[in-house]
């Protein structure tokens, strides 16, 4: 069941990147498998295209540094989320181990948190009033 | 990447042509003249292998010259910036050397709390001091004898001086320094108060029984004078080969530069591996530590920094490995606050296994807790306890390596969560743990009644840690283990220097920080609390030094 539920969200995402994405000749997922919009979808959203991070040409992976030209830092960042408790951007990782945005954030699937790694129940909420 | 796995599948070709490998090590010309670089010191005095049982033992192709776009000619070169590696730069610079210290990631890395050390100012100010000839003669027995008593001794004697040293360079930056309590467990493993803390005094630090990974503000100070000092940084700059000459001394590195080219560093002097671990290499962990894959939980940062290539390249260029067992550290205690049941490792507690039955005195390092549950069947094992817990506990000094008493409701929160079980009766609790009843409640009942009569007569667990499990509900957590670091691989001589096969120091090449071996054995001791992150700055230190006499 659950597998089924995946492929149809899987096949869904393909046709829905198919077509949505036709204007730029991709076919990237804009959803992930739990039917969440991808980082990809987001920033299309907000009026970016393929080439704002995968560059021009060739279809360039995107690096943690291209993030950081419009998101800043991990600082800047660290405010945004500062309604998280534990703060995703403020840890260890992020003061002494480099953590970089893609190790988390892919572009087109789920977020995958490291911190989860090794505290193994943490839970990220968001706790907006 | 692309690129490198394609060196990789070309050089398993020709290592088929070719049946052994050689010393294929880059830009080597006369590679027949090398001495032989077989990954392991047996493998060189045995027999030949016809076919290679580890990726290891085949040397890639050396990277043409053509594709090096830039040469860096230095004193030193040091490959990787964490602890060890940013603390062997800086020494070496600060005594007249040129160094060039290459990291894959975008900066250097560290994540410790406690920084070992013996006999320093801090001590002094707290009025400690720690027997030298005891704690040395401690960790060797501790290794069973299994490492260079030069390697220890050093650590324990000269960590004073090394460390007064940073902590006066701290200080003038605005870092303090505080010693922590030793960590108390029971009478036949003593502790030691060797850790240091270092930390800024408007930020949260560790009171010595939570963690809290400070050692970043030390790590901070040296990076940057390092800079100060003129070490040449290369961050995401990734070392791929060793460079060898004909002699077969270790002359230098090939780097890739993330999203560029290669650079080849020539070091006149030294090359010093300070490429940590192999926790994220499952064949290297199945060849050296296999007991390493029962932790349950990797617990290792940063992602990426412990794949073992730094140890392959020495494996290539003809460095061996340190006798077997390989030293890892596995922690029961597990990576709180966030969200694990802090007290899965408390040894006031009653372990039981899935048979329902004691198997040990609980009252053990936590570490060590890991060796006899990985003994028992399907290796599970809970920590057994009831409802006067806190009550129990109260009385008892908390320390990172002893008995956590965890509030209550955090407590609730982990049994929410499924991390802990509750039962209004023990029946209930077994039935929730998967464990026979009638077994959960006959050893419940014998150690109630060892507790009462203050006499552990079946496993002599010590009396003021043992309490009757006898007031509902019952509570039971789950034991798990954290795989941490590796700490040791490399053949290394009491001067840090790497062995070849027939244990002859390969010249120009060392090994520091978690690559290098033979100075722990087994296990992680938990007497000297941070002697692992301390053995990275004062060894480290040392050699920096050394190279700059030799």
């Amino acid at each position: 069941m659950r597998i089924r539920v995946i492929l149809t969200a899987a096949l869904l995402a393909a046709t829905v990147g198919l077509t949505g994405l036709s204007a730029q000749n991709q076919s990237a997922p804009l959803t992930t498998a739990d039917g969440k919009p991808t980082l990809a979808k987001k920033h299309i959203d907000n009026g970016l295209d393929c080439v704002a991070c995968h560059g021009e040409g060739k279809k360039q992976p995107v690096e943690a540094d291209k993030c950081l030209e419009c998101h800043e830092s991990f600082k800047a960042v660290s405010e945004r989320t500062k309604d998280m408790k534990p703060n995703p951007h403020a840890n260890h990782l992020v003061e002494s181990d480099g953590v970089e945005c893609t190790q988390c954030h892919h572009g087109h699937k789920a977020t995958t948190v490291v911190c989860l790694r090794c505290h193994t129940n943490a839970s990220f909420d968001r706790h907006k009033q | 990447m692309k690129h490198d796995k394609d060196e990789i599948a070309a050089s398993r070709r020709s290592f088929l042509k070719n049946s052994l490998v050689a010393g294929a090590v880059a830009g080597v010309a006369g590679l027949g003249a090398a001495p032989a670089a077989m990954a392991q010191a047996e493998a060189a005095t045995t027999e030949q292998p016809a076919q290679p049982k580890h990726s290891w033992e085949v040397a890639p192709e050396p990277i043409a010259a053509s594709k090096i776009t830039q040469t860096v000619d230095t004193d030193v070169v040091v490959v990787g910036a964490g602890v060890a590696g940013v603390f062997a730069a800086h020494a070496a610079v600060e005594n007249g050397l040129k160094v060039a210290l290459l990291e894959k990631f975008k900066t250097f890395s560290c994540r410790a709390k406690d920084n070992g050390a013996v006999n320093t100012k801090a001590h002094k100010r707290q009025g400690m001091h720690i027997d030298e000839e005891e704690l040395a003669a401690r960790l060797i027995s501790f290794s069973q004898n299994r490492v260079h008593h030069k390697l220890v001794r050093d650590w324990v004697y000269e960590s004073g001086r090394v460390f007064d040293h940073y902590i006066d360079m701290c200080e003038a930056n605005g870092v303090s320094v505080e010693v922590l309590p030793e960590y108390t467990v029971n009478k036949i493993t003593p502790g030691f108060p060797t850790a240091h803390n270092f930390f800024l005094k408007d930020q949260a630090h560790s009171n010595g029984s939570e963690y809290v990974p400070t050692q970043v503000y030390l790590v901070r100070v040296v990076e940057k004078s390092c800079r100060d000092k003129g070490v040449d940084f290369h961050y995401n700059t990734a070392v791929k080969q060793l460079l060898k000459d004909k002699s077969g001394r270790i002359t230098g590195v090939v780097a890739k530069v993330k999203g560029g080219g290669y650079i080849q560093f020539n070091a006149k002097k030294a090359v010093i591996l300070a490429v940590g671990g192999y926790t994220e290499n499952d064949e290297m962990l199945d060849a050296w530590a296999p007991w390493a894959k029962f932790a349950e939980v990797p617990c290792y940062t940063p992602i990426g920094g412990n794949q073992g290539e730094g140890i392959a390249m020495a494996l290539w260029a003809g460095a061996s490995l340190m006798k077997p067992p390989f030293p890892i550290m596995i922690h029961t205690i597990p990576a709180p606050p966030l969200g694990n049941d802090a007290m899965a490792a408390n040894q006031t507690f009653l372990h039981v296994n899935k048979l329902g039955k004691r198997y040990e005195d609980e009252n053990q390092p936590d570490p060590f807790q890991s060796n006899t549950r990985f003994m028992q069947p399907d290796r599970k094992a809970w920590a057994v306890f009831d409802a006067s817990y806190f009550k129990d506990q109260a009385p008892i000094k908390t320390s990172m390596g002893g008995p956590v008493n965890e509030p209550q409701e955090a407590l609730e929160d982990s049994i929410a969560k499924g991390m802990a079980f509750k039962g209004a009766t023990v029946a209930e609790l077994a039935a929730k743990i998967g464990v026979p009843a009638e077994a959960l409640e006959k050893t419940v009942a014998r150690y109630t009644e060892l507790a009462k009569k203050g006499k552990d007569v079946d496993f002599g667990k010590q009396a003021d840690r043992m309490f009757p499990i006898d007031t509902a509900p019952f509570y039971a957590v789950p034991i798990k283990s954290h795989l941490l670091v590796t700490v040791g691989s490399l053949n290394v001589s009491p001067e840090m220097q790497c062995l070849d096969g027939n244990s002859n120091p390969i010249p120009g090449l060392y090994a520091v920080g978690n690559t290098m071996g033979n100075f722990f054995g087994v296990d992680y001791p938990l007497m000297a609390p941070g002697i692992s992150s301390g053995r990275c700055i004062v060894m480290s230190h040392l050699l920096g030094e050394r190279l700059a006499k030799a």
